[in-house]
């Protein structure tokens, strides 16, 4: 257990490379300690799974359309079948309530995603130079991280 | 002096009972002292379910025809077919589909009666979220493919109950090549096909 984890070493390698792929013990218990330790170092932080997400994109950081389920038998026609889109705000808007802040995106159950989509997460995070993304990949014995493409290498490229 | 004596002799059968309640009440507990428990631990071990398992629906947008049969069947209309219908085609477009995981009670029924097997049931049942919107899953999320529980490394993945050898109770500590009880589907086939035309009248008619 990370007990008495500073955070330093993760905070400079977030600092440098904005996308980490990081891999902890399966009990838990470190991403809200890490969160904690990067909040009180300036962060804004979010977190949620990414198991669900459709485009992770679009429903993280865009505006986007949602068919909630009609409970209860309708008719079932053209209505029937599809109720209506509702346009809701990105998952991840309540970072982006203050700008001049950093911002921190935590991923979990970051296994679902493909290639591309993680492709995707590099290059979202390059284009906005204030948002880090921390995504876990996996369990392991102890806590460890690497930076996103470099687990995009090892995993896919190889 | 009898009284004394009667008295010595309750005394002593009372201790003794009260002993071999004892005993009797811990010989559950000896009896388990050297077993192992065959609780499965979750987070580091997990279940493999088994090959019927109807865990979180999979989904392929490119076979999907719209044609709604899934949500007739569904018993509460879950199943979302956002399709419009292409005037100069006369054909349907599909835009968007879309199953709620916290409404559908995983009945199969969908798949089961999807008529270009575009649906079907996985072995994926890790399905928390932080916010019970995130279980609507779009056609993006439903088309990505299951996890399972032997990929990840620190995972310990164990048999369930159904698969294990026979008389075998405990999932625990079966080396891998320890066969199921019962026979695989192939098996089955092995066992059926008919080695010569003898075997074949034989089979198919089983009287002779
Ligand atoms: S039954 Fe199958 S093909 Fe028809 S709309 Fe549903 S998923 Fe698509
Ligand atoms: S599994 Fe059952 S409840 Fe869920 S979408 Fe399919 S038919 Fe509906």
């Amino acid at each position: 257990m990370p007990l008495l984890l500073t955070g330093k070493k993760f905070h400079n390698d977030l600092k440098t490379n904005k996308c980490l792929a990081i891999f902890a013990p399966l009990e838990g218990g470190y991403e809200t300690r890490l969160l904690r330790r990067m909040r009180a170092k300036g962060f804004k932080t979010f977190i949620t799974s990414a198991r669900g997400l459709g485009d992770p994109e679009v429903f993280l950081l865009k505006l986007h359309g949602i068919r909630p389920p009609h409970l209860g038998h309708q008719s079932v026609g053209r209505n029937g079948a599809l109720g209506e889109v509702q346009q809701v705000i990105p998952q991840a808007s309540e970072l982006f309530n203050e700008n001049d802040k950093n911002k921190l995106l935590w991923l979990l159950e970051g296994q679902v995603l493909s290639q591309s989509e993680l492709e995707s997460l590099i290059e979202i995070c390059s284009n906005d130079n204030k948002l880090t993304i921390v995504i876990e990949m996996g369990g392991s014995r102890k806590l460890e991280w690497k930076p996103l493409s470099n687990y995009i290498l090892d995993e896919f490229e190889s | 002096m009898n009284n004394f004596l009667q008295q010595i002799n309750s005394y002593i059968k009372e201790a003794f009972n009260a002993g071999k309640y004892l005993y009797n009440g811990l010989s559950v507990t000896f009896d388990h002292l050297r077993r192992r428990p065959v609780t499965v631990q979750y987070p580091y071990e997990k279940l493999i379910p088994s090959e019927r398992y109807r865990g979180r629906i999979h989904y392929e947008f490119d076979k999907c025809i719209a044609c709604e049969v899934c949500v007739r069947v569904c018993p509460i209309n879950l199943p979302v077919v956002d399709w419009v219908m292409n005037k100069e085609t006369k054909k349907k477009e599909l835009r968007n589909y879309s199953i709620d995981f916290g409404v559908c009670i995983f009945c199969g029924n969908c798949v089961e009666y999807c008529p270009t097997n575009c649906l079907s049931m996985t072995e994926e049942y890790e399905l928390a979220t932080f916010d019970r919107h995130n279980l609507n899953f779009d056609n993006v999320a439903l088309g990505r493919l299951p996890t399972n529980v032997t990929t990840d490394p620190s995972v310990k993945p164990l048999r369930e109950l159904a698969y294990l050898p026979k008389g075998v109770m405990d999932p625990h500590e079966i080396p891998a090549s320890d066969a199921r009880v019962g026979k695989l589907p192939e098996e089955v086939y092995d066992w059926m096909r008919p080695e010569s035309n003898e075997n074949k009248d034989k089979v198919s008619n089983p009287t002779n």
